[in-house]
C-alpha cells in the first residue's frame, strides 16, 4: 500500500492545498486544490478573472499565496522555488522581452539566467529552438519590431530553452493566426508525446478539448471541477431528435419517458427544443408559445439507434436525429453557469462567504498511461 | 526521442525530423553554486547594458565632453605666456579636470542608466521573466549592482584615460613648460585611492538610483529619485549651514552636524584629502576619513538592504 502511495507521489507534479490568494477584499484564488500528473496535458480553465493567471503567479513564485501551500516536484515553491523553477519552462501572459534586443539575444539573455554555460553547444540549441518555433530568419530582428504573434512564439521559445520537464503556459495562442494556433497545439502534443507535463491555461476551449486529458476549471478563483477531459465530455454529450410535427414530437418525449422510467437508465433527461419545421436543433423554446418539434436526450451518442428503434416500437419515425459529441464548451457553460447560481444562491444568504471549491479531487486520476 | 512529423516548420521538414532537432543540442548548464551564478548573471547584466542605446549614447556624450573640455583649455591657452593654462592640459592636473569632468555633470548620466536599469524591469515587464528562471531575487539584485559597479570602474577609467591622453596631445601643440617631477610611489597611491573614490562616487549615486527604481517599480523613479537626491543634498547641506546660524544650542549643533553625514560632503572630503597629496589642493575638510567611509558605507548598506527587501517580498503583478 506505501509503495503504491509513494509511486502516486512521485508522479504528482503540481499539487495545491488550499492555496489563496486575496489582494485586499478581493479574494483572485480561493482555497485551489489541484494536481497535476507526470505526463499531463492539464487544461487550466475559466472565464477572464477567474484567478487563472494569478495560480500560475503563485506556482511560479511571483506572487505570494495568502494561504495555502503549492508543490511541484514534490517541492514546497514557499522554501525550494529556485530548485523548481530551473525545472521549468513558462509563459506569463504576454511575454515581454528586451525591446532593444534582437529575438536572438534575448534568448542568450535567458539562457544565461537559466544557468546555461556559455558554449558553442548553447548558441546551436538556441538556433534549434528558434527554427521549432519558426523565428529563425527574424532572429536577428529587435524585438519591438516582432509582431504579437512573433512574441508569443518567443514566449514558447523561451520556455523550452532548457528543456524542462514541466512548461506552463498562460494564454500561448494569443495574437497568434490560425495557422500558428494549430502548430502551437501541434508542439504541445509533440512535447507531451515526449514526456513532458504541460500546464496550460487558456479560454479557448476547443484548443484545450483538443489536446489536453486533464482539466480543471476556475470560476471566480473557486475550483468547480477537475478531472479527465473525457470524463467531462461524456456528460455533456446528447442526442438530437427532430420530429416531422408537434404531436410526433410529443409522443415521441412520451416514449422516451416511459422508456426511462422502465429502465432505460442511460436516459438522463429529455427536453423539447427547436421551433417549427426549420427551427436550428439546441436554440430553446422557452416560454415563446412556438411548438416544440425538436427533443434533446441527455444520453451517450451512441445510443442513438436505441432510441430509433425505441421510436419505431411506437410508429414514430424522426425526421433526423443528430448524436451531439460532448463538447468543453457546453461543459464548460453549465459548470459555469451552475456556479454562478451556486454563488449567487450563497450570496442571497445573508452574504455568506464565497463557495468553497466542489471539485472532487482523486488522486492519479486521469494518469496518463 | 520521436521522429514525428508535426508540420511545423517546412524548412525543419526539408532537413531533419522536428523531434531529433529539437533535442539535438543538449543543454548544458554552467557551475551552480551561489558565486558562479551571480558572476554569469553579473556578465548578462553587463551584455544588457552593452547593447542598450541609452548607455551607448552616455558614454558619447562623456567622451564628446571630455574632449571639448581639454579643447576649450587649449584654446584659453592660446594667449597666456606664463604656460599656466597649458599646464593644466599636463597631468597631475590633466587628472583631476578629467576626474572633475566625469564627477560634476555625468553622475547624472549614471543614474539615468542605474535607474532605468532596476525601474526598466517593472517598467518593461521583464522582471517576471527573469524571476522565473531559477536563480534567487537576491542574486539578480546583486547581479545589477555588480554590473553597476564595472560600469562605474570601466567609466571612470576610460574618461580618465581619455583626458590624460586628449590633454598631453593637445599639449603637443603648444610649448609646454616641463612639468615638476611629481611620479612618485607615494603619489601612484593616493592617485589610485582618488580614482577609487571617483568610481565609489559613481557608485553610491548609481545604488541610490537602483533603490528608488525598485523602490517605484520604474525608470522614472529610479532616474527622478536618483536626480533628485544628488540635486537637493547640496541646497539641504547650505540650509542646514544657515539655520545653524539662526538658532541656538542643540538644535543648532544639531544642524551643524546634520552636512557631515550627507552622501555628497563626505564623498567630497574623502576626495579632497586624496587631492592634497596628488594635486597640492589646499581645501582640506576636519572630518575624518574613515568617519566619512562609514557614512557611506552605512548609506550603501541600507539602501541594498532595502532594495533586496522590497525585491524579495514584493508580488509581482502587472
Amino acid at each position: 500500500m506505501n509503495d503504491i502511495m509513494l509511486t502516486e507521489e512521485d508522479d504528482i507534479i503540481i499539487s495545491t492545498t488550499r492555496l489563496t490568494k486575496a489582494f485586499g477584499n478581493l479574494v483572485a484564488v480561493n482555497d485551489l486544490n489541484l494536481r497535476v500528473m507526470r505526463g499531463d496535458v492539464f487544461g487550466f480553465l475559466g472565464p477572464n478573472g477567474s484567478g487563472k493567471t494569478t495560480t500560475i503567479r503563485m506556482l511560479l513564485g511571483l506572487i505570494r499565496p495568502t494561504a495555502g501551500r503549492a508543490f511541484i516536484f514534490g517541492m514546497d515553491t514557499h522554501y525550494q522555488l529556485p530548485r523548481i523553477l530551473r525545472r521549468i519552462g513558462a509563459v506569463v501572459e504576454t511575454p515581454v522581452f528586451y525591446p532593444y534586443l534582437s529575438g536572438r539575444d534575448n534568448l542568450r539573455i535567458i539562457a544565461a539566467a537559466s544557468d546555461m554555460a556559455r558554449h558553442p553547444l548553447t548558441d546551436k540549441r538556441i538556433e534549434e529552438i528558434l527554427e521549432l518555433v519558426e523565428l529563425r530568419s527574424q532572429a536577428g530582428l529587435a524585438y519591438h519590431k516582432y509582431s504579437l504573434g512573433m512574441k508569443q512564439r518567443l514566449g514558447i521559445a523561451a520556455a523550452l530553452l532548457t528543456d524542462p520537464e514541466l512548461i506552463l503556459l498562460d494564454e500561448p495562442t494569443n495574437g497568434l493566426d490560425p495557422v500558428g494556433m494549430v502548430e502551437i497545439r501541434q508542439l504541445i502534443v509533440r512535447l507531451a508525446q515526449q514526456g513532458k507535463t504541460i500546464f496550460l491555461s487558456s479560454h479557448i476551449l476547443h484548443e484545450v478539448q483538443q489536446v489536453c486529458n486533464r482539466v480543471a476549471i476556475l470560476h471566480r478563483g473557486n475550483l468547480i471541477k477537475q478531472g479527465d477531459v473525457s470524463a467531462l465530455l461524456r456528460q455533456s454529450e446528447h442526442i438530437l431528435i427532430r420530429m416531422n410535427s408537434a404531436a410526433e414530437a410529443r409522443a415521441a418525449l412520451q416514449a422516451l419517458q416511459e422508456a426511462r422510467e422502465r429502465g432505460a437508465s442511460w436516459i438522463k433527461a429529455i427536453v423539447a427544443v427547436g421551433v417549427g419545421p426549420s427551427e436550428q436543433p439546441g436554440k430553446a423554446s422557452e416560454a415563446s408559445g412556438e411548438v416544440a418539434t425538436t427533443l434533446r436526450v441527455e444520453a451517450p451518442a451512441e445510443r442513438s439507434a436505441e432510441i430509433n428503434a425505441l421510436l419505431a416500437q411506437r410508429n414514430l419515425f424522426a425526421a433526423a436525429i443528430h448524436p451531439q459529441e460532448g463538447s468543453l464548451e457546453e461543459a464548460f457553460l453549465e459548470l459555469t453557469a451552475a456556479a454562478q447560481l451556486h454563488g449567487a444562491a450563497a450570496s442571497g444568504l445573508g452574504g455568506l462567504p464565497a463557495p468553497a471549491p466542489y471539485g472532487r479531487i482523486v488522486p492519479g486520476e486521469g494518469k496518463r498511461q | 526521442m520521436h521522429p514525428i512529423d508535426t508540420g511545423l516548420s517546412t524548412s525543419a521538414r526539408e532537413g531533419q525530423p522536428l523531434a531529433e532537432q529539437f533535442a539535438s543540442a543538449p543543454v548544458l548548464l554552467g557551475r551552480r553554486d551561489y558565486l558562479s551564478v551571480l558572476l554569469r548573471l553579473t556578465a548578462m547584466e553587463l551584455y544588457k547594458l552593452r547593447r542598450r542605446p541609452l548607455t551607448r549614447i552616455s558614454a558619447l556624450i562623456a567622451l564628446l565632453t571630455t574632449l571639448l573640455v581639454f579643447f576649450a583649455l587649449f584654446l584659453f591657452s592660446t594667449g597666456d605666456g606664463s604656460g599656466q593654462v597649458v599646464r593644466l592640459l599636463l597631468p597631475p592636473t590633466s587628472l583631476n579636470i578629467a576626474v572633475q569632468t566625469a564627477l560634476t555633470p555625468f553622475t547624472i548620466l549614471i543614474i539615468i542608466i542605474a535607474g532605468s536599469t532596476a525601474g526598466g524591469e517593472y517598467t518593461q515587464g521583464t522582471i517576471r521573466l527573469l524571476f522565473t528562471r531559477g536563480p534567487t531575487r537576491t542574486q539578480f539584485l546583486l547581479a545589477k549592482v555588480g554590473a553597476m559597479l564595472i560600469c562605474c570602474i570601466v567609466g571612470i577609467s576610460v574618461l580618465s584615460i581619455s583626458g590624460l591622453v586628449i590633454g598631453y596631445l593637445l599639449s603637443l601643440l603648444r610649448q609646454a613648460p616641463s612639468p615638476a617631477p611629481f611620479l612618485t610611489t607615494s603619489w601612484l597611491l593616493h592617485t589610485g585611492l582618488f580614482l577609487l573614490l571617483a568610481i565609489f562616487n559613481w557608485f553610491i549615486f548609481a545604488v541610490i538610483a537602483l533603490f528608488f527604481g525598485i523602490l517605484g517599480r520604474s525608470s522614472a523613479a529610479g532616474i527622478g529619485g536618483g536626480i533628485v537626491w544628488y540635486l537637493l543634498e547640496p541646497i539641504i547641506g547650505q540650509i542646514c549651514q544657515l539655520s545653524s546660524e539662526l538658532v541656538q544650542g542643540p538644535v543648532s549643533a544639531f544642524l551643524r552636524a546634520l552636512p557631515d553625514y550627507l552622501i555628497g560632503n563626505n564623498l567630497a572630503t574623502l576626495m579632497a584629502h586624496q587631492g592634497y597629496y596628488i594635486f597640492g589642493s589646499s581645501s582640506i575638510s576636519t572630518l575624518p576619513d574613515a568617519e566619512a567611509l562609514t557614512v557611506l558605507l552605512a548609506y550603501i548598506v541600507l539602501l541594498l538592504s532595502i532594495a533586496g527587501w522590497l525585491n524579495h517580498r514584493r508580488d509581482i503583478t502587472n
